[in-house]
């Protein structure tokens, strides 16, 4: 532990990734350039009975055995396998090593919208149909939003600060944000972060279809097109599943040490809207509130933004907002700076999406590319962004991952490039 | 930067199975009153255990339409009941203005399990009588950050706002990040702790199969619900189950002192930390829990040997207890391992208290660490620490250790340590110092 210095520099050195578009960055990376939509129809259940929502962006291909034993895989959700996978990915690309020296310096601060929702749901049909004796005595530690946290310590060693930090479809984007104020303030010098979602769950997809949430394809039209951030007729947000990680640590430790520093983690604002459970509040005011804090507290013009990587659910009023939101924060010059939608490819992993968007946030300023948004054909005026549809070289010097959350709460990053100083 | 920045507690909040209110709290506390009791109305066949800390008769109707009752989860209504409380204790008012207050007004308020009760009986809808009767408030009543949200709606906060979670120790990590929140300057007041609603038979049933449970005080072992909570006495046989909120009002002090606030307590140091060993297990000799409390000491500049009071964690389960017990002695005795400390303690009797709430409330898990802070609140301000309800026999692990049993004792209460711990392995430590005038 050492004193509290908020001047302190905080930067990337790690990523692991489990998503509908690719297991490892290198996948992620080459779907999100050429266009690869991980959205299709469902088969973690039969979804035509409620069409046309039965689209969605699973994660395929995964095998937890590479991550876990049998034992820990029989008694934990996808959420925690995705997790582990994506933090025991991250270390590994980070190239941290945690030993019995270093341990107690670093932490982890891991969430997840829902947890293992999914837990409960089967825990609550055994205890319906066979009584309360079937009910699994490992359901409740292994189903807690912070399970995965935990579990994540346990299987890395990392015994620093543990938490989990939730704030619905930000979360990602906070415990993130809380991830490098750990280090800042001395508590910590590096942090495995990130979250995780397992929200295609048959009953929590229902609960959101009710919500009149979901969108569904274009008429006549394959699964891709379901989710279409920013058009015309974009008509509801699509599920996706998976986990983003991130090793952040201590500019001077991560030097020492000769990492590879992907991009610096230089601002970060959080604030709630105080309007309303589910819709945002009007002109985004909430979320333009959490950009400008993230710019001033990271000391970075909003000259130096050359992209955005917003919500961008693809709903009516969320996408709408949202666009008045970076009007506000960014000022007229909102109009010109690209944004990367890229839930058009993933769907919307909720509590992980914060994790997987500032993920691809980081590869656009290390690659200095933007990835397409798909989908999206015409702009809506009424949003008037640049969204970038093809995938171009640019100089981007820095970006802002921004995220919205059920209940109000929004979050925003800004990254910044790393040019080896 | 924010680095001499102080954050005092100028208001709390507080439901719990002693009623709703602090004072209903710290009453039943000092007077050695239960909150146990056998719940009626919940299906608990073929269970071991027919008991647990219910709040009494909360009815929120003073702050909450009926149609906002039907929406939120009752964790999210307890959190909006102990917030209102909070507000009020210090002074300010139930609802803050658009502009710079609400701006820097932090809502951090963690649930372990969240709207868990709304998960299941929309489940049972599902089964029962299909998709088209799912609630379209299922999945936003449900999530763990909906405490935090509503209340931010509720009271107005527009500062930063998230649920922290982690278990058991949930509250404690609320109230010490939102505490880091303002030493930062990203907010100069925040509402923050945990609460907890999932008095629910799947949840019991689930800890009662992981044999985590007392069974001692159930109808079918002859028993007495009031006993079976007995945290640190050698007859203990596992926690018991309740809900609860707690939370605080936490201020720069500057400004608490601007506004004429009176302080009731500051917080001096916060420390977190992972086991990192086994998921429901702590870690031998308790070492997660006295390293989380040397790093509220060292931010705190403060030494074991100054605390004068410890709000134990003790959930009344042999081995939790049993790891904690050797974690406050080696704390306190500022040695290198629990032997250690035995050896300390045998020679030089320990000038601290402990008292553990939980015997009186049972565990209200994510609330719990936010109910011990208030507890340690009223005892730096009475001057007057509770006893442990239940503690009889004390186990032979609690040699050398002053835990106050049978009935309250006068004591100054300067330098407290309030313990959190959750499944995981995760480890919360506040360090709070009374208030002295400056």
């Amino acid at each position: 532990m050492r004193e509290p210095d908020h001047t302190r520099r905080v930067v990337i050195t790690g990523l692991g990734i489990v998503s509908p578009i690719g297991n490892t960055v290198g996948d992620v990376w080459s779907s999100l350039t050429e266009g690869r939509s991980g959205i299709a129809q469902i088969t973690h259940w039969d979804p035509t009975p409620y069409a046309p929502y039965v689209v969605a962006g699973e994660v395929k291909g995964f095998d937890a055995s590479q991550w876990l034993d049998a034992k820990q895989i029989r008694r934990t959700g996808p959420e925690i396998h995705w997790g582990v996978a994506a933090a025991m990915e991250a270390l590994r690309h980070s190239g941290l090593e945690i030993t019995d020296t270093n341990r107690e310096e670093v932490g982890v601060v891991f969430g997840s919208g829902a947890g293992g929702q999914s837990l409960f749901i089967e825990n609550q049909m055994a205890w319906k149909e066979k009584g309360s004796r079937s009910v699994a005595p490992t359901f409740i530690a292994h189903g807690l939003v912070d399970s995965t946290s935990g579990m994540i310590a346990i299987e890395s060693g990392a015994v620093g600060h543990n938490l989990a930090v939730v704030s619905a479809c930000a979360t990602g984007t906070h415990a993130l944000g809380e991830a490098a104020e750990a280090i800042k303030r001395g508590d910590v010098t590096a942090v495995i972060a990130g979250s995780t979602e397992n929200p295609l769950i048959e009953v929590a997809h229902i609960g959101f279809m009710n919500m009149r949430g979901l969108g569904a394809p274009r008429a006549g039209e394959g699964p891709a097109t379901a989710s279409r951030p920013y058009d015309k007729d974009r008509a509801g947000f699509v599920l996706g599943e998976g986990s983003g990680a991130f090793i952040v640590e201590d500019l001077a430790a991560a030097t020492a040490r000769g990492a590879t520093i992907y991009a610096e983690v230089v601002g970060y604002g959080s604030s709630a809207d105080a309007h309303d459970m589910i819709q945002p509040i009007e002109g985004g005011a909430g979320s333009a509130r959490s950009i400008k804090w993230a710019l001033q507290r990271g000391k970075i013009d909003a000259s130096e933004i050359d992209l955005i990587n917003p919500h961008g659910t693809s709903t009516p009023v969320g996408d709408e907002r949202e666009a008045l939101a970076f009007y506000a924060a960014l000022g007229q010059r909102a109009s010109q700076i690209p944004v990367s939608a890229t839930k058009s490819l993933t769907g919307h992993l909720m509590g992980a999406a914060g994790a997987v968007e500032a993920i691809f946030t980081t590869l656009s300023l290390h690659h200095q590319t933007i990835p397409g948004t798909l989908n999206t054909r015409e702009i809506d005026p009424a949003c008037n962004l640049n969204v970038i549809l093809e995938t171009r070289a640019a100089e981007i010097r820095a970006a802002v991952s921004n995220n919205v959350g059920l209940g109000g709460h929004n979050g925003a990053v800004v990254l910044r490039r790393w040019t080896g100083k | 930067m924010s680095d001499a920045v102080r954050v005092v507690i100028t208001g709390a909040g507080a439901v719990s199975p002693l009623g709703r209110g602090v004072d209903a709290l710290w009453s039943g506390l000092l007077a050695g009153r239960s909150g146990i009791r056998r719940l009626e109305r919940l299906d608990l066949t073929g269970l071991d255990v027919d008991f647990g800390g219910q709040v009494p008769n909360f009815d929120p109707s003073d702050l909450l339409e009926p149609k906002q009752v039907k929406r939120l989860d009752r964790f999210t209504q307890l959190a909006i009941a102990a917030t209102a409380e909070a507000l009020a204790s210090a002074g300010l008012p139930a609802r803050f203005a658009p502009g710079r207050d609400a701006e820097a007004t932090a809502t951090i308020i963690g649930s372990g399990l969240g709207g868990a009760t709304t998960i299941f009986e929309q489940a049972a809808v599902f089964a029962t009588r299909g998709a088209g009767r799912i609630s379209p408030f299922l999945v936003p009543a449900s999530i763990g950050n909906m405490a935090s949200g509503e209340v931010a709606i509720h009271v107005g906060a527009q500062g930063p706002s998230f649920g922290v979670v982690s278990a058991c120790a949930t509250a404690g990590h609320a109230i010490g990040e939102a505490y880091e929140m303002i030493r930062r300057g990203d907010a100069d007041r925040a509402l923050a702790g945990g609460s907890e609603a999932a008095l629910h038979p799947v949840v019991i049933a689930g800890f009662n199969n992981m044999r985590a449970l007392s069974r001692s005080g159930s109808a079918a072992a002859g028993g007495d619900p009031a006993a079976a909570s007995r945290p640190f006495d050698a007859g203990r046989d596992g926690f018991v189950m309740a809900e609860g909120a707690g939370v605080l009002l936490l201020e720069r002090l500057d400004l608490a002192l601007a506004r004429g606030a009176t302080p009731l307590a500051e917080i001096v140091g916060y420390g977190a930390t992972a086991d990192a060993q086994h998921i429901t297990l702590p870690a031998p000799g308790g070492w997660g829990a006295v390293r989380a409390a040397r790093r509220a000491l060292a931010k705190a500049g403060r030494r074991g040997s100054e605390i004068d009071h410890v709000n134990a964690h003790a959930t009344s389960t042999p081995e939790g207890d049993k790891a904690e017990l050797d974690a406050i002695r080696t704390i306190l005795t500022e040695t290198d391992s629990a032997d250690a400390a035995r050896a300390a303690a045998a020679a030089t009797p320990l000038r601290a208290t402990v008292s553990a709430s939980k015997g009186a409330l049972g565990h209200t898990l994510g609330a719990a660490g936010g109910l011990g802070a208030i507890a340690t609140l009223c005892a730096m301000r009475d001057r007057r620490v509770h006893a442990t309800l239940n503690l009889e026999a004390p186990d032979a692990a609690a040699a050398g250790l002053d835990i106050v049993a049978g009935s309250p004792r006068d004591q100054e209460v300067r330098l407290a340590l309030v313990n959190a711990f959750g499944f995981g392995g995760q480890n919360a430590a506040l360090l709070l110092s009374r208030w002295e005038g400056r």
